[in-house]
């Protein structure tokens, strides 16, 4: 689990006489690793706001994977998760001209995306579509990945057959339990102990205080826990 | 600090989030209480189990799917285009087109009634053929129309 930091983009300028601003503050020395990732993003962000659809297929393959796992583990399908994600990012496509920059655009697309999940989850709800499905897809991803499906990565080293007999029966367990946490608890275990975000960044996203959201997170941990100890 | 704050805290605990005074008094409570420590591990192992699971990705033409139905969305009946990725909604052509109609139907109800048609008097013609049965006597021809004012 990786804590990433959060860092507020300044909202992009351009020069009066036209002048890439970019280009200026790179021809004028040096830039930090983090400096320069936030300028080449500035520059992504005015290539998207022009409608250029080589930025856009940029920014859908970096984010591609974080937004469709976290889309994943909210509706626990893989065939809503596929379809709600290329939502998200039509979504930024038409509506980048609303971004303006005071956060990172990391950070923006995970609110849409938190919001699209919302959104879909109420509709499933409605629909009465999702009951019993979460399970079947991460069953189905189970035997996907037996048959040797290149849809998922691993974190840990390569598990001998008995521990990963175990480990996929922990991943059943775990995301039917992620599917039985309230809403607003489980994005919050997703945001932060799936995606590995900081409270910071997890409380630009929500719009919720950092107070409200370790407690709340706390709560959705212990279910969790309490779920997996009851199970094990 | 009582074992329920402790409980509490167990959390903050894990993210390293505590502040040095809390943290401490828990480290305390936890040396000497053999169920606290216990509820901190399975706590902790949860959080592993979490972090452990396989990132899932979508299928290797995602990007061209989003595409396509970006390209649907545009050429969407319900909008109309208007260059490369830009939209008027379907919602603003409406009121765009209402406007119009009502303009069109404040003038009309504006104007005094002689004036409301469109089409000007036209002084009636004699038929063409008017003398045909008449021996070919021709009938004085009427002076050419005077259409402008």
């Amino acid at each position: 689990m990786s804590d990433q930091g959060s860092t507020p983009t300044a909202p992009e300028a351009e020069s009066p006489d036209g002048a890439d601003p970019v280009s200026a503050e790179l021809a004028a020395g040096a830039l930090s690793t983090e400096e320069r990732e936030r300028l080449d993003e500035r520059r992504l962000i005015r290539r998207l706001k022009r409608g250029d659809e080589r930025a856009f297929a940029t920014v859908v393959r970096t984010y591609q994977g974080r937004v469709f796992n976290m889309v994943f583990r909210m509706v626990g399908n893989r065939e809503e998760a596929e379809d709600l994600s290329q939502d998200v990012f039509v979504t930024v496509f038409q509506s980048i001209d609303t971004f303006r920059g005071d956060s990172k655009l990391s950070t923006w697309l995970y609110r849409v995306t938190v919001n699209h999940c919302k959104n879909r989850l109420k509709y499933l709800r409605r629909r009465k579509k999702h009951l019993g499905r979460p399970l079947d897809e991460v069953a189905e991803a189970e035997l996907a990945r037996g048959s040797g499906s290149a849809q998922t990565t691993y974190h840990a080293h390569i598990p001998r057959p008995d521990e990963e007999a175990s480990g996929r029966q922990m991943e059943v367990l775990l995301q039917r339990e992620i599917a039985a946490l309230e809403e607003e608890h489980r994005v919050l275990v997703v945001l932060r102990d799936i995606q590995g975000l900081s409270y910071q960044e997890i409380a630009e996203i929500t719009g919720l205080n950092i107070g409200t959201i370790k407690s709340r997170l706390h709560r959705a941990r212990l279910a969790l826990k309490e779920a997996l100890e009851r199970k094990m | 600090m009582d074992r329920e704050r402790a409980k509490e805290l167990l959390s903050e605990y894990l993210d390293g989030d505590l502040e040095p005074a809390d943290r401490e008094a828990l480290e305390a409570l936890l040396a000497e209480d053999p169920v606290l420590r216990a509820d901190l591990e399975a706590l902790r192992r949860t959080l592993e189990a979490l972090g452990a699971l396989p990132d899932e990705r979508p299928s290797d033409d995602f990007l061209s799917q989003v595409k396509q139905k970006l390209k649907r969305q545009r050429k969407s009946p319900l909008d109309v285009s208007f260059g490369m990725d830009r939209k008027i909604p379907f919602e603003a052509v409406s009121m765009i087109l209402i406007g119009i109609l009502l303009a069109l139907y404040l003038i009309l109800v504006a104007l005094p009634k002689d004036q409301t048609s469109l089409s000007p008097e036209v002084p009636r013609l004699a038929p063409k053929d008017a003398g045909a049965g008449d021996g070919g006597r021709q009938l004085p021809r009427s002076p050419p129309m005077d259409l402008q004012d």
